[in-house]
């Protein structure tokens, strides 16, 4: 089942002669529970790959699908909307709100709709992520592992279509990088949680089931990692 | 609340619709409950379709891998067949080495036929794991116990490193681990050593193996999980494929490092190995 779907994508920066084609007609699809890692150097185009999917920004050309809806057909405020429902965002910086305690952050896409998790489930992912008993601590008061892992939790809580991650691990030490990717195999096994990764850096994407390589904004290569 | 009964009949309509196999778009990404119980209606829906497809490609693997167990007991009942027809026209002083050939068939074969049978409860879900607590170097024992000989024969030395209690079904742990040990075996020169490692971290418990010899390149990681794939030097392609089975029915899985020590193992040691890791993981 392809949850996500990507065709010709381009997306050009600037006019005339200053203009700059980060992407450069993208095609690729990505089956339901699939584990992906897209690579490249800086200027490749995979932060441009990731905010196109994200729904974010919008591209020249090409179409973004999720879950079988081309999500540039909706206007902004459907976007927003259609993404905290069915995408789920984990950035290099975590993102979160100060003012709210690890389970509240965890619970945010619920509560945008005016609704709480299910207890048992927050408390299961409380659970994997081992931060059970941080769980009324505020963000300031989380080390940054415990923090990326508060904004793994938000971004997996309500079973989005797609999750996907820039950077995870970028503001991580290695040791700390190899937990926070272990926890991602984890999900993804458990809950078939499909996951598309952007990282910089071999050692992670070699984690991944598959390997997207970015280069001037093309795909360079496509390749299985492991079965 | 006020919702309009245009709205519900129009939402209810399409429900029917999806029932009925066609595929609907439910959502209109706005506030409000109505929108609200339009994206869990989807959230189903993709669930659903998400179960029939993997009882689809269940149902296709089953085809495939009865389709490569016909072969794979083919190939050897063929070679013995055509061995007792030379036997009963042969000079007597070939016998010997007939005979001998004939068992070493009958040994793969009956080999052969335990681990696809083993592979085929597993994938029906008809193992009962007998799981407990158990201390790693108990799974280790029992997994070098048919091995030492093999072992032994090619000079190759057991490392060990690290401690770790694993909460699993040793038997068919200790079988899983077998495999992968009796691979590193195959793939590491004569006398040189074997390390098997072991830790425990908040997420998993692991043991991992790691040979000498010249490791891996992803391309190659990729099929040797595949069944029937074996990289035709040893084996059937079987021992990983089964080894992973087991792993991932007790809600674990079996990581490889192509080549380098990954750094779980690596601190637990001073030495340096050419080879492959591959860690078998059983998550908390």
């Amino acid at each position: 089942m392809k949850i996500l779907q990507v065709e010709g994508l381009t997306k050009v920066y600037g006019k005339g002669d200053a203009q700059v084609k980060a992407l450069d007609n993208v095609s690729f699809s990505v089956e339901k529970g699939e584990f992906i890692a897209v690579v490249g150097a800086s200027g490749s185009g995979k932060s441009t790959l990731m905010h196109l999917i994200g729904g974010v920004d919008r591209p020249t050309t090409g179409k973004v699908q999720v879950d079988g809806k081309d999500i540039f057909t909706m206007n902004e405020s459907n976007l927003a909307i259609f993404r905290r429902r069915n995408i789920g965002l984990i950035y290099q910086f975590y993102n979160l709100i100060p003012t709210l305690t690890a389970e509240e952050n965890i619970s945010l896409p619920y509560l945008l709709d005016r609704r709480r998790p299910n207890p048992e489930k927050l408390l299961e992912i409380l659970g994997l992520l081992a931060l059970t008993d941080r769980r009324t601590h505020l963000p300031g008061q989380l080390s940054g592992g415990q923090q990326q892992r508060v904004s793994i939790g938000r971004a997996l809580i309500n079973d989005p279509a797609v999750i996907l991650a820039d950077e995870p691990t970028g503001n991580l030490d290695s040791r700390k990088s190899r937990s926070i990717m272990e926890l991602f195999k984890m999900f993804n096994r458990q809950y078939n949680q499909t996951l598309l990764i952007i990282t910089h850096d071999e050692k992670i994407a070699l984690q991944a089931d598959r390997i997207l390589t970015l280069e001037d904004g093309r795909i360079l290569r496509d390749e299985a990692v492991r079965a | 609340m006020w919702l309009s009964k245009r709205a519900l009949e129009t939402l209810s309509q399409n429900i029917r619709r999806i029932v009925d196999g066609e595929s609907v778009d439910l959502l209109d990404n706005r506030e409000g409950p109505l929108s609200i119980l339009r994206n869990d209606i989807q959230t189903l829906v993709r669930m659903k379709q998400e179960q029939a497809d993997a009882l689809r490609h269940d149902k296709e693997r089953l085809k495939d891998s009865l389709s490569d167990i016909s072969h794979q007991l083919k190939t050897p009942l063929t070679s013995m067949m055509v061995m007792a027809d030379l036997l009963e026209t042969a000079p007597p002083e070939k016998h010997a080495e007939l005979v001998r050939n004939l068992q070493t068939g009958l040994t793969r074969t009956q080999w052969l036929t335990d681990a696809l049978l083993k592979m085929a409860k597993l994938d029906a879900d008809a193992v009962a794991f007998n799981v407990r607590k158990a201390d790693a170097r108990e799974i280790v024992a029992r997994a070098l116990e048919p091995l030492n000989i093999l072992l032994e024969m090619k000079g190759q030395d057991v490392r060990t490193a690290g401690e770790a209690e694993l909460t699993c079904d040793v038997r068919w742990t200790a079988e899983a681990l077998g495999n992968v040990i009796k691979n590193a075996s195959e793939h590491s020169p004569a006398g040189k050593p074997i390390l098997i490692a072991c830790g425990e971290n908040p997420i998993a418990a692991w043991i991992s193996v790691t040979d000498s010899g010249e490791g891996l390149k992803p391309g190659q990681i990729a099929r040797l999980f595949r069944r029937f794939q074996g990289d035709g030097t040893a084996g059937y392609g079987i021992g990983l494929p089964l080894a992973q089975t087991i792993l991932r029915g007790q809600n674990g899985d079996i990581e490889v490092d192509g080549s380098g020590l990954p750094p779980h193992v690596a601190e637990l040691t001073d030495e340096e190995y050419s080879g492959a890791t591959f860690t078998l993981k059983l998550y908390r």
